[in-house]
């Protein structure tokens, strides 16, 4: 037996261990040939895509190509062109550095390599499977660099069983693909998936028209220019007004020195600079490009290089605030003032999170008027009209207010669910219980034989509408309420593959929805289930992408079920009045599991009479 | 300020502008309700930011002024008092508080008020635009179109009543999103260039309870943040919701030729027992149209089904068509002929309902978006 403990490793385990870092899925795949064709100078970049990239991904470019060594070369760990001493490191420029990418690829499916610079009489052709060098021989092909990945994982089983579904595999793809095209407007894109295009976009001049073709021309048209220059930071891009906020991240973009990144920093700044802007629970649309002295970002944290640190984090978070701040300024100047400052007392429940914080431009400006001269009065009524919210109780106080005693033919709710249970031999028979009222709306209380429920008015309405989803999904219809103002909506080239992936469940769920050219979509009926539809927000809301953080755990159709069911259920603080409360109970015991909700949360709480017997210390 | 008044006097001031007052505010000097003595009146005042409201009663002023009090108490106090004369005293203090002194022949109250100087200034309307209607006819515009506004909170300019005016009309729409509701009045206004502005419902119901005797004349002033309301002695303002309301003219079908007379009566007593058996979710029933008959009938799974026929006027293509019941009753409820017309085209597109026998000067219609049937 040897003493010595300590191997080194054989190359090809090496590989296979850093595989696991760089290769996470198929994306990761693309995502490292797109950069290093990017890297070798191409202007035009095909990416194809083979069942979401289990069977290939093949990456195309005309860039400028390797000679027959530096083939063989580009697979040997920390081989690269792009650095030669560790100093280098501190200027990087490229979006590779480390080497790793090739030979971890090729560690972990069956490589093949076109390449050859301009110039050279013919090209190299290179197999490689499993990390081993099969096949070395010149070739004729154009110049460019032409990678084909096929059968990524085949030797790797765990790992390609945690593969998603090809959809969820092709949106990642998608985002990565994306992230690029917008960084580089002087480059063509075109990626495709079984053959069907997913987006072609020509070069473009600038980097507005690049997002026109990216986000549609009507988020591109919501788009306010920010730029700023200060501490050596070169920053500009775009941010979207205050109609084109998101419900989740997904149409952020953010860049340094060309390379997409995240940065809690960046995002900060960038939401803080929305301030009161900005909405609960909504985020920003924005695109941000930053110049940075390379010497000042620490790319080199994590080997997919998306994460990045900053010597000074104070000075960027400065930069990037006052620039999307300056903007919003410049742009809603013209627009009036939604509410003065003595409006957000009254309705403290409706503020962002964000702008309670501090740092909004409404901050500063209460600040000025409190300092403002004392024979000012404090409560004046602004003169611009005030973004009022309409709200159901005045609607219905109004309604009934007018409602004239000689022309009401009586209720127009339905009878007491009672009797139609009788009527329903299938049904299972609803528990008896009395409605007692609504506990700070957000709870429902009811007396049933044996004591009291609490229920969660939000989860028991998901649950309903949940399984109102999945009988769609199992083929049940629904019928359509066609829309007096039918609308086109513009998708994402990551909505629209979702919109086809789902569009089943949607049309049984009672969406019309008809494509019209590209990535249009014509809508002119919804669910009767859908109470907001917010001009079609209500639909892009079940289509956004955003299984990014947390991991992806749900296919497209749970992604669009579970959307469905928690975005149109009734929210926490929605008024109830004790008809729909019934009725909302008696169809919650319709479903089938009216106590506990799909994620496991409890929908209704029991407190027993015997339970409160005993808190009351009361003997029976 | 030192007055004589009597209880029924103070009774109808506060009451008139009391529910303006928010109980909620965190701004206590908005839970005050304003008194101001002049010349021969008491002006009473309130507001919650987004609706003002002022009325004046008669009062005898030995010495003009104004003080706040926190108007449900104040309210209370005057409730309970016998129907005598009180007088009304403010002895003002430093800073920004004053003593209100409640004098009658049996008793005194003593209460701490805010000086005025806190309380907002009301807004300044230019009188530009202005319009006289009965409360009658007011009162109809706003009952019969009111049921249609959205309480969407995502969509502010259909969360409120769109008030359109024209040299001989006035128009009030409706509408969210699935149905909509028209009413206009032949009126000749002084207004020269077409207005449009859409009043939020808090403001239409604060109005309500005004718009008491039918021969009263409601004078409407459209501002450009704001429309007032002035009835005898009291003056609602509200805030406007901003703009723009929908298109709407461009949504209504001129062409649906298949036309349905029906009593009014026989329709809503149908459709009210048919609904019963309507799913709970989406409310569906079919209406199918066949010569001189509509049946209206639900068939809901695991629930059960029923139909009836009412007779009709009709001779066209026989058609189905489907409806949310609750819908189809909200209109019915807010006319009152007894004939009503039924104008459908496509079964996919709008449904316009029209009352026959109408008040003279006026069109009303209601509009509603079908249900796709299920197949
Ligand atoms: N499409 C291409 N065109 C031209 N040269 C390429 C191309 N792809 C790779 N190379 C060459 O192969 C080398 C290795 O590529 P690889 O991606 O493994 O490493 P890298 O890009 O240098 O660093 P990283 O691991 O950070 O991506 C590159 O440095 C470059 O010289
Ligand atoms: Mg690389």
């Amino acid at each position: 037996m040897s003493q010595n403990r300590i191997n080194i490793l054989p190359e090809d385990v090496a590989n296979k261990i850093a595989a696991g870092e760089v290769v996470e899925r198929p994306a990761s795949v693309v995502k490292e040939l797109v950069e290093n064709a990017i890297d070798a100078g191409s202007t035009k970049i095909l990416v194809d895509v083979e069942v979401g990239g289990r069977k290939r991904i093949r990456v195309t470019d005309n860039g400028s190509g390797m000679s027959p060594q530096d083939a063989v070369n580009a697979f040997k760990r920390h081989a690269t062109s792009k650095l030669r001493s560790a100093d280098d490191l501190n200027h990087i420029v490229t979006l590779g550095f480390r080497g790793e990418a090739l030979p971890s690829i090729a560690s972990v499916a069956k490589v093949e390599l076109q390449t050859r610079t301009d110039g050279a009489p013919s090209g190299t052709r290179l197999r490689i499977e499993g990390g081993s060098l099969l096949e070395h021989e010149p070739c004729g092909c154009p110049v460019g660099t032409q990678l084909d990945v096929e059968r990524l994982f085949f030797n790797t089983p765990a790992r390609y069983k945690f593969l998603k579904t090809t959809t969820t595999e092709m949106r990642h793809i998608t985002a990565h693909v994306t992230r690029q095209a917008i960084a580089h407007p002087e480059i063509s894109f075109r990626l495709t998936h079984d053959d069907r295009n997913i987006f072609d976009y020509a070069k473009a001049t600038d980097s507005l028209a690049r997002l026109r073709d990216v986000f549609g021309s009507e988020t591109a048209e919501q788009l306010i220019m920010v730029k700023n220059e200060q501490y050596g930071i070169r920053l500009w891009g775009f941010v979207g007004n205050q109609n084109a906020t998101r419900k989740n991240k997904d149409y952020q973009y953010l860049y340094i020195n060309q390379r997409y990144i995240r940065n809690p920093v960046i995002t900060r700044a960038l939401y803080d600079g929305y301030g009161s802007a900005l909405v609960k629970g909504r985020h920003p649309v924005a695109v941000l490009f930053m110049e940075i002295d390379p010497e000042w970002v620490d790319v080199n944290v994590h080997p997919t290089k998306e994460e990045v640190r900053f010597s000074d984090g104070q000075t960027i978070y400065r930069v990037v605030y006052h620039a999307v701040k300056n903007a919003f300024q410049i742009a809603t100047e013209s627009i009036p003032e939604h509410l003065p400052g003595f409006f957000e007392i009254e309705n403290k429940d409706q503020e962002s999170g964000v702008r309670k914080q501090g740092l909004g431009v409404r901050d500063q400006e209460a600040g000025v008027r409190e300092q403002g001269s004392s024979s000012q009065k404090l409560w004046q009524f602004p003169n611009q009209p005030r973004h009022y919210r309409p709200s159901r109780q005045h609607v219905d106080a109004a309604i009934s207010a007018y409602r004239e005693p000689t022309v009401d033919f009586g209720e127009n709710t339905p009878p007491p669910a009672d009797d139609l249970d009788r009527l329903s031999p299938t049904a299972p028979p609803t528990p008896h219980f009395r409605v007692l009222g609504q506990l700070h709306r957000c709870y429902i209380l009811a007396e049933f034989q044996n004591g009291l429920w609490l229920v969660d008015q939000h989860v028991a309405h998901e649950r309903i509408l949940y399984d109102e989803a999945m009988a769609a999904q199992r083929g049940q219809t629904f019928p359509s309420q066609r829309l007096l103002f039918p609308i086109t909506l513009n998708l994402s080239a990551e909505e629209y593959q979702r919109y086809q992936e789902v569009q089943p469940i949607l049309q049984n769920l009672g969406f019309q929805i008809t494509p019209t050219d590209g990535r249009t979509v014509h809508v002119e009926g919804i669910p009767t289930s859908i109470r907001r539809w917010k001009d079609g927000q209500a639909l892009r809301d079940l289509l956004d992408a955003s299984d990014e953080d947390p991991p992806p755990v749900l296919d497209d159709a749970e992604w669009v079920i579970n959307q469905y069911s928690c975005k149109n259920a009734i929210k926490k603080g929605d008024p109830l009045n004790p008809t729909e409360m019934e009725i909302l109970l008696k169809r919650l015991f319709a479903t089938e599991n009216p106590y506990t909700c799909q994620h496991h949360r409890p929908i209704i709480l029991e407190i027993t009479l015997t339970e409160l017997d005993r808190k009351f210390g009361r003997n029976t | 300020m030192n007055i004589q008044i009597s209880q029924e006097n103070l009774q109808k001031g506060i009451q008139t502008v009391q529910n303006v007052v928010s109980s909620k505010t965190a701004l206590p000097i908005l839970s005050n309700v304003l008194l101001e003595a002049v010349e021969g009146k008491l002006i009473f005042k309130a507001t919650d930011l987004d609706i003002s409201i002022s009325t004046s009663v008669p009062a005898i002023v030995f010495e003009e002024g104004s003080i706040t009090l926190p108007a449900k108490k104040f309210a209370e106090i005057i409730k309970e008092l016998p129907a005598i004369s009180v007088s009304l005293e403010v002895e003002q203090t430093q800073d920004h508080y004053g003593w209100v002194t409640l004098k009658s022949e049996r008793g005194m109250f003593k209460i701490m008020g805010i000086r005025k100087d806190e309380f907002p200034n009301f807004p300044e309307v230019s009188p530009e635009n202005q319009i006289t209607l009965s409360a009658h006819m007011l009162k109809r515009m706003i009952q019969k179109t009111i049921y249609a506004v959205s309480s969407d909170d995502t969509r502010p300019a259909l969360g409120g009543l769109l008030f359109e005016v024209l040299p001989d009309s006035v128009t009030t729409v409706a509408t969210d999103g699935r149905r909509l509701s028209q009413y206009s009045a032949t009126v000749s206004t002084s207004i020269a260039n077409e207005l449009q502005v859409i009043v939020p419902p808090k403001a239409l119901h604060h109005l309500s309870h005004l718009l008491g005797s039918d021969d009263l004349m409601v004078e409407i002033t459209f501002d450009e943040n704001y429309i007032v309301f002035q009835l005898d002695e009291t003056t609602i303002f509200s805030r406007l919701i901003e703009g723009p309301f929908p298109d709407y003219k461009q949504v209504i079908p001129a062409d649906n030729d298949k036309l349905i007379v029906v009593n009014r009566h026989d329709f809503a007593a149908s459709l009210r027992r048919v609904s019963i058996l309507a799913s709970q979710q989406t409310r569906q029933i079919k209406l199918a149209l066949s010569p001189n008959l509509v049946e209206i009938s639900v068939n809901t799974p695991e629930i059960g089904e029923a139909k009836e026929e009412i007779p009709a006027e009709y001779t066209g293509e026989p058609m189905e068509i489907g409806y949310n019941a609750s819908f189809l009753l909200d209109v019915v409820r807010n006319m009152d002929s007894e004939r009503i017309q039924l104008q459908f085209g496509e079964p996919d597109g709008a449904g316009i309902f029209v009352p026959l026998d109408t008040e003279e000067h006026e069109t009303y219609m209601a509009l509603c978006m079908p249900l796709r049937l299920l197949s």
